[in-house]
């Protein structure tokens, strides 16, 4: 196969077609893949590299100094990567030499480190591991054993050789008996690494003989003799609860390293044999479960001095969720006293107000005087088992500490019913943390393990006083959390109400959160509410009572309340008065998503108007279907299939027929995209497809393009190709959950609209069509290779086929002749074709600024305001893309981008925005709108970061995703003399 | 048996005064040297007459002063003692403490001198004297006072700057905590020591029977019913003393005002205050997590919301927050504010310590409703009052922990009341099977210790026990012996193989030798039979061991390990002797070969 290699003179890059004989041309020619590959840099040092490379590596020499020797190294090893096969043949040979010639210890050790960083291939790999094994055999310096095994546990885990793995064990078990701690950790470490699964019996003899290494008086040795176990165990060991007792005795040794491994280990023993019977700790010879005395265990390694063993036994606290409830409960217990009498802790004296139905008098001065005398025999001090454990924990010097706890308390809370109603009191005392993080894990988990507990007033009180806080997003996750807990009484919904309502008005960004948070509250509870009505409502039993502004938010979030509780409460509906009602029917249209559908008002004569079609359809079909069920989903999609099987019907007609057919099509999709929601994102994309296939159309049918030239006005003509590539741009990011099908064919009707726009630029006007001859093949390229990638199953565009194969038989591509090539391709038609895949249509909402606005914002001028800017977006998985627009009035327009950790992930394939913008302008007369918009600017990814190709702030790469929103600023000139 | 012996000229079973004498080893340390606040009299400063009396002046007899933290019943008597007592060695405390202890010095300088009037009292050229001869220290960091004594300073909490100290001499040591705290607070972090194993721990146990609640109950309490009051337009009253626990109000309301975005003004009235913050601001490494983390962007220290406040204020209407000292509303501003706002009943004071009886802080806390002043003014009481204990101390769960933590062979409790300690004491002898004392102000309390006995051992003889143990994987249960000499000199021990001791000594090394004679029957020349036994000896000894032949009648095995010598016996043609000589310890080879020997005839 002839293989050309072309160069182009003018670009930077090189690019290499690969072209088949031309004789081997025969009819279903398959597209040969394009490539573009970047030279091998060739910069002025490159040449010399391996020259000084190569002179370092002869110059090592046995007969030189040891230091020497080692700086020369040192040098060499700066090389790599970059190394070529002669110069490592040479290295490893005189490595070899040196290694054996040279006394220096440390020297020898970087012999062995430098060979594991050559290239090596399998069969090099085993020799250079037999080589290793070979030199450090008879070797009796620490440094160099250690170093060499080091490298031999590299490369032996790369090369996976098992006669290998067991000479390497057979060493490891010799150089085991050295007295240097250092090799004897490696050693462990080894064990761990390179012991084979399969062979049970072998696994469990290396088990006994590394756990015996767990007695060793040097700490590093015990450590890595637990880890080993744990590895060991990893890889499918079974570790005999024979070692329990001994691990359990290390828990406590002078080491923290030992320590963290040992506890560690003794948790993977508690998970295997869980329920194994050992002896109490008291020696009375009764039995208790192993997970219950490791669960104690650990949980005394709570008080630990060291700040990573707390950590580790506060996760792994979580982990254990077979102990004993008894155990359980125990953790969170801790009897207070003073003075030797016992106290009660605030949570109890709190819960006994509720109970008594009494509050606090809050005058007398030690109201919580301690009661009753404690024996002192009774009183343990020294944490025996679990008892505390998490409220030590959770009182811990460190966040790293309380936050394990607070997850692990949850994930128990999770599994038990009882216990979650205990650690209740704890999690709301979380909500008091210095740390935001751990605040914010509390509320979190408290709104997970909500379904087991109830709330009573002592709680709540705590919970709503925490609604102050300044930050959006502790309030947040408090109001996601009130909605879903279960409230007692009805003062309980009294107290979330007024509090929100408190919060509503401190904080206006909150009303949705809030309302939603009330719409749960409202669900949950409704024969609760039902008793509360007529004090919400203000209602009279005789007197009407003055309209409320169903406008006012406070308002709305009591009726969102109430019609959400009448869901589950049908007396509730026979309070509604009539202004009630009509406010319901208000609501219900404004805010869907948060009244329900209720079962009341029928009567009202207005109601469906909203859902009658309004639009005249021109297609007999669409008006059938629309009026037999307008919401029915099935009868919309039948909709869809009907009008693209007209359009493939209407192959044949006259050109300017299909076009006056796309056209009434193109209405349809858009009305359906309006009536129907659940395929308005297919309605619109085929909406799409069909509208680019006119503009197509539009573009060869046009004058400008038949009789193309540089001299006539061909101003028209171009907004109509860049048009056309808009609607392929937007059909390509506009959307999620396209196939890649799909995804292709978009590719390649955008492949097609730069060809287009090649052949315009070359025919139609005298600017330089260099780069975007070069950005067409390149994106040929990426078009061919994700064919490829998704399989030819999909029949490919003519159009396409026939570039391919022009790309691949042209040897000069060159704008002026590819132009050439091209123009006849253009008739080839657009395929026709109906979609069917769940595709989304990705969108933004601007949820603030409202836009509503009359007083304008004010500020100096030239300096900055910021606008703080809360955005819903909708299907989009990639967020680099996005960028806030900020449009003046003078049609200045600004892409500004916001931050990474703006977006907040809220809920499925929703991204939440929350920036602060920040916009500034000369002075102005008077106020303005400034128009915000949040757009995909694709400027860059569509044109590989090439700036030549793409005016700045060029419209068409701009894709908007929501309406814009308008914000009043005045700019003032600033004050002199200050 | 070498002995500590401790006595507490002050906070023996008692609180206040702290002021310990510590003998170790031939040292004599002063553990805090702290003032008495209840009396006027000479039992303000400690007795140090225990220590002149014995005609010794102070520098001659100690050896060093240890200041654990700036609390006056810390620290308040050092003037006194170096001054006017006369002391001249050193003073060992941390540098936030040298900071600020002058600064509380002064202040109480003058309260004393200027208010109560008192004469004979340290100057406050005597306060700069006394602070030229402290030398600060640095957490963790080891310093040898002289050859032999060596002191280290551990985090204690509690204050800004508070340590305990380990005091080292030779094999024995004492940890002393001074006060401390192992629960974590909005300033602070917990009192942490390693596993030291000294054998004597002094510790405080102001707490000894009690066992706190979670802090952030207390704090929750607190701040709620701040912003509670602040709500209806109330003014909360705070009064404090200047450091320490106003610090932590501080932080803690400030927080919670950045947190709930309040905007009513809190005062902070002290002029002392202002000048110890800002040692707060500069020693954030001796604070807790999250406060050195931050630090960076703002530091906790720099109050937003805290301002200074100005008499004038007293009358603005409106909610407010105010800290005010001194914190038993004895006498000062905080009085003087409290007699303003106590007849309204939207107003509250908290009172956030423990108040001497016959205060007015103790009168409203016991509930008057109605306050009479020595002028005759009576004072309505309708504000509400309440009570919060933010206690910087351990309580009995943190004075076990922190014994957990260290693990020492004896155990003495000061600074607590004597009912109290008992019950602790007959804890940790329970828990910890250590002895516990807890001697009287005066008593002297003698410890007996079994310190470690340092010993030399060769290097070689070490490594041949190790590669040998190490032959096998470890068992806890195997022997590890070592074969050696052990020789004491020079009032040292050291462990020698024989050569060495030999030399060492200057004996020379006497050699036992076995000799046992054998007649066999053999024909021929000596020379002949020499050989056959050196042959019969190379087949049956492996060959580790060589047999060489010196002459015609001698035969070496293992180089001189055991040789034969072969002599005809005299009047005979056939017998021949055989000597077989060996060592005393190659008696297993000598053994062997002799009965090789025996059996060839």
């Amino acid at each position: 196969m002839a293989k050309a290699l072309k160069k182009r003179a003018l670009a930077e890059y090189s690019q290499t077609i690969l072209v088949e004989a031309a004789a081997a041309v025969v009819q279903p020619h398959p597209p040969k893949r394009l490539r573009l590959r970047k030279p091998a840099r060739t910069d002025g040092d490159d040449g010399i590299v391996p020259a000084v490379l190569e002179e370092e590596i002869s110059n090592l020499d046995p007969s030189r100094s040891s230091a020497d020797n080692f700086k020369a190294l040192s040098r060499i090893v700066s090389f790599f990567p970059s190394t070529n096969a002669t110069a490592e043949t040479l290295l490893m040979a005189k490595l070899k030499t040196l290694f054996l010639k040279d006394k220096n210890a440390a020297l020898r050790a970087k012999c062995l480190t430098t060979m594991q960083l050559l290239k090596l291939t399998h069969t090099d790999l085993v020799g250079t591991i037999e080589d290793i094994i070979r030199l450090i055999s008879n070797e009796s310096s620490s440094l160099v054993i250690v170093s060499g095994l080091n490298v031999a546990i590299k490369l032996a885990t790369t090369c996976e050789n098992r006669g290998i793995n067991s000479r390497l064990l057979s060493l490891v078990r010799r150089f085991i008996k050295s007295t240097d701690a250092r090799v004897k950790c490696k050693c462990l470490q080894l064990i761990a690494t390179l012991s084979v699964v399969d062979e049970p019996e072998g696994l469990a003899d290396t088990l006994k003989f590394v756990h015996s290494y767990s007695h060793s008086h040097e700490p590093r040795v015990r450590s890595a003799a637990f880890k080993t176990m744990l590895q060991l165990h990893e890889k499918g060991t079974h570790l005999d609860v024979s070692i329990y007792k001994d691990v359990s005795k290390y828990l406590d040794d002078d080491y923290e390293s030992v320590r963290l491994a040992a506890i560690q280990l003794l948790w993977s023993i508690s998970q295997t044999s869980t329920e194994h019977m050992i002896p109490t700790p008291n020696c009375t010879g009764e039995m208790m479960r192993l997970i219950d005395d490791a669960f104690a265990k650990i949980c005394h390694a709570i008080n630990d001095p060291c700040v990573q063993v707390r950590v580790l036994a506060a996760t792994l606290l979580g982990k254990m969720p077979q102990v004993g409830q008894t155990f359980l409960d125990q953790t969170l217990d801790k009897k207070l006293m003073s003075d030797m009498r016992r106290k009660k802790s605030a949570h109890e004296r709190q819960w006994e107000k509720v109970k008594s139905g009494e509050w606090s008098s809050g005058k007398k001065w030690a109201d919580d005087a301690p009661q009753e005398v404690m024996d002192a025999g009774s009183v343990t001090l020294i944490s025996s088992g679990a008892a505390g454990a998490f409220v030590h924990g959770l009182e811990d010097e460190f966040m790293e500490v309380r936050s394990a706890t607070v997850d692990s308390l949850c994930t128990l809370a999770l599994k038990s019913p009882d216990f979650s109603n205990l650690t209740l009191d704890f999690l709301v005392d979380m909500f008091n943390d210095e740390i935001e993080e751990v605040r914010l894990k509390a509320i979190d988990s408290l709104r997970s393990i909500s379904k087991h507990i109830v709330l009573w007033e002592d709680q709540l009180e705590t919970i709503l006083g925490a609604l102050e806080d300044s930050s959006i997003d502790i309030r947040e996750g408090l109001h996601k959390l009130l909605a879903v807990c279960h409230l007692m009484t009805k003062d309980c919904v009294k107290m979330v109400l007024d509090a929100v309502l408190d919060n509503l008005k401190k904080y206006q960004q909150d009303k949705r959160s809030i309302w939603k948070c009330l719409e749960g509250v409202g669900l949950n509870h409704p024969w609760v509410v039902l008793p509360l009505v007529p004090q919400l409502l203000s209602m009279h039993p005789f007197f009407d009572t003055s309209e409320p502004d169903p406008e006012d938010p406070a308002y709305v979030s009591v009726l969102i309340l109430v019609f959400n509780a009448a869901k589950g409460c049908n007396t509730m509906a026979t309070l509604f008065d009539d202004k009630l009602l009509r406010h319901y029917h208000y609501l219900r249209d404004t805010l869907p998503l948060l009244v329900p559908e209720l079962n009341i008002g029928n009567d009202l004569p207005n109601r469906h108007v909203i859902d009658k079609p309004t639009a005249t359809t021109s297609s007999s079909v669409v008006g059938t279907a629309l009026s037999s069920s307008a919401s029915s989903s099935s009868s919309g999609r039948l909709v869809l299939n009907e009008l693209a099987n007209k359009l493939k019907s209407a192959q044949q007609l006259s050109s300017e027929m299909k076009q006056k057919l796309n056209k009434l099509v193109l209405k349809d999709f858009k009305r359906i995209a309006q009536v129907d929601n659940e395929i308005a994102a297919v309605a619109k994309f085929t909406a799409l497809y069909v509208r680019a296939q006119l503009v197509y159309s539009n573009c060869l049918g046009s004058a400008s393009w038949t009789q193309l030239s540089q001299n006539s006005n061909n101003e028209p003509l171009k907004l109509q190709i860049r048009s056309f590539l808009q609607l392929c741009l937007k059909m390509q990011y506009g959307f999620s959950g396209l196939t890649p099908q799909e995804l292709g064919i978009i590719m390649q009707l955008k492949l097609r609209a730069l060809s287009l726009q090649l052949v315009y630029i070359v025919r139609g006007s005298n600017a330089s069509a260099l780069a975007s001859c070069q950005f067409l093949l390149e994106q040929a390229e990426v078009v061919q290779k994700f064919l490829e990638s998704i399989g030819s199953t999909i029949e490919d565009d003519e159009f396409t086929r026939a570039m391919f194969l022009m790309l691949d038989q042209t040897d000069d591509p060159k704008p002026g002749t590819l132009a050439k090539l091209l123009l006849p391709l253009f008739d080839k038609p657009v395929q026709l074709l109906t979609f069917a895949s769940p595709i989304k249509m990705i969108k933004a909402v601007i949820v603030e600024p409202t836009g509503e606005s009359d007083t304008p914002i004010k500020f100096t001028a030239g300096l900055l305001l910021g606008i703080s800017l809360d955005v819903e977006i909708y299907n989009l998985s990639d967020v680099s893309n996005v960028r806030v627009q900020v449009k003046y009035p003078d049609q200045q327009i600004h892409l500004l981008c916001p931050r990474r950790i703006d977006f907040r992930p809220s809920g499925v394939d929703q991204i939440r925005l929350l920036t602060t913008i920040r916009i500034s302008h000369h002075a102005w007369t008077e106020p303005c709108p400034v128009s915000i918009a949040i757009v995909l600017n694709l400027s860059g990814p569509e044109s590989n970061y090439n700036q030549k190709l793409v005016p700045k702030n060029d419209p068409t790469y701009i894709i908007q995703l929501c309406e814009e929103k308008q914000v009043l600023v005045a700019p003032k000139p600033a004050k002199r003399g200050l | 048996m070498p002995e500590i012996k401790l006595i507490p000229l002050g906070a023996g079973q008692d609180v206040g005064r702290s002021c310990l004498l510590l003998s170790i080893g031939q040292k004599n340390v002063m553990l805090d040297c702290g003032m008495h606040m209840g009396f006027n009299d000479e039992r303000k400063f400690p007795d140090f007459s225990v220590i002149t009396n014995s005609k010794m002046n102070l520098t001659e007899y100690l050896d060093c002063v240890i200041i654990s933290h700036f609390h006056l019943d810390h620290c308040g008597a050092l003037p006194f003692m170096t001054e006017m007592v006369g002391y001249n060695g050193p003073i060992y405390m941390t540098h936030p403490t040298k900071a600020i202890c002058p600064i509380l010095l002064d202040d109480m300088r003058k309260v004393c001198v200027e208010r109560k009037g008192e004469t004979n009292f340290f100057t406050q050229q005597m306060i700069k004297d006394c602070m030229k001869k402290v030398v600060a220290v640095n957490l963790h960091q080891t310093l040898m006072v002289d050859d032999e004594l060596e002191i280290k300073a551990y985090y204690a909490g509690h204050v800004l700057g508070a340590a305990m100290f380990r005091i080292r001499v030779g094999e024995e040591s004492v940890v002393y905590t001074g006060d401390y705290n192992m629960t974590p607070d909005r300033h602070l972090g917990a009192a942490w020591i390693d596993r030291c194993r000294p054998d004597l721990l002094i510790t405080e146990s102001t707490y000894a029977t009690t066992i706190r609640d979670s802090k952030r109950c207390r704090e929750r309490d607190f701040l709620k019913k701040v912003h509670d009051c602040v709500d209806k337009g109330g003014k909360v009253l705070i009064p404090v003393f200047a450091l320490g626990r106003a610090q932590e109000l501080c932080i803690l309301l400030e927080t919670y005002w950045e947190r709930m975005n309040l905007k009513v003004p809190i005062y902070f009235a002290a002029g002392l205050t202002e000048k110890a913050n800002n040692f707060y601001k500069m020693f954030i490494t001796w604070t807790n997590q999250k406060i050195k983390k931050t630090f960076v962007h703002r530091n906790m220290f720099e109050f937003k919301h805290i301002k200074p406040f100005d008499k004038q204020f007293i009358d603005n209407p409106g909610a407010m927050v105010v800290f005010a000292t001194p914190g038993m509303l004895h006498a000062g501003l905080s009085l003087q504010i409290f007699k303003k706002w106590a007849p309204n009943e939207n107003n509250m004071v908290i009172m956030p310590g423990y108040c001497v009886s016959g205060t007015v802080g103790s009168k409203i806390l016991s509930g008057h409703k109605k306050i009479e002043f020595e002028n005759g003014q009576v004072v309505e009481v309708k504000m509400s009052v309440q009570y919060m204990s933010f206690s910087a101390h351990a309580d009995a769960k943190g004075i076990m922990q922190l014994i957990h933590y260290c693990q020492p062979k004896n155990v003495l409790l000061v600074h607590g009341e004597a009912a109290k300690m008992e019950f602790l004491k007959q804890k940790i002898n329970q828990e910890f099977k250590v002895e516990c004392y807890m001697p009287a102000n005066g008593e002297t309390c003698t410890i007996t210790t079994n310190p470690d006995i340092p010993l030399d051992i060769a290097v070689p003889i070490i490594n041949k026990e190790e590669t040998e143990y190490d032959q096998q994987p470890p068992d806890p249960k195997r022997q590890r012996l070592v074969h050696g000499v052990m020789i004491m000199k020079d009032n040292r021990l050291k462990i020698l193989d024989v050569e060495s001791a030999g030399a060492e000594l200057g004996l020379p090394r006497h050699v036992m030798r076995f000799t046992e004679k054998v007649t066999i029957r053999e024909f021929g020349a000596i020379s002949r039979v020499t050989d056959k036994i050196g042959a019969l000896l190379r087949t049956r000894l492996n060959a580790s061991t060589p047999v060489d032949t010196l002459s015609e009648n001698e035969i070496s095995v293992d180089g001189g390990r055991v040789t034969l010598k072969i002599n005809p016996v005299p009047k005979t043609e056939t017998a021949k002797e055989i000597c077989t000589t060996w060592g005393m310890e190659d008696d297993e080879l000598g053994a062997f070969i002799f009965a090789l020997m025996a059996n060839m005839t």
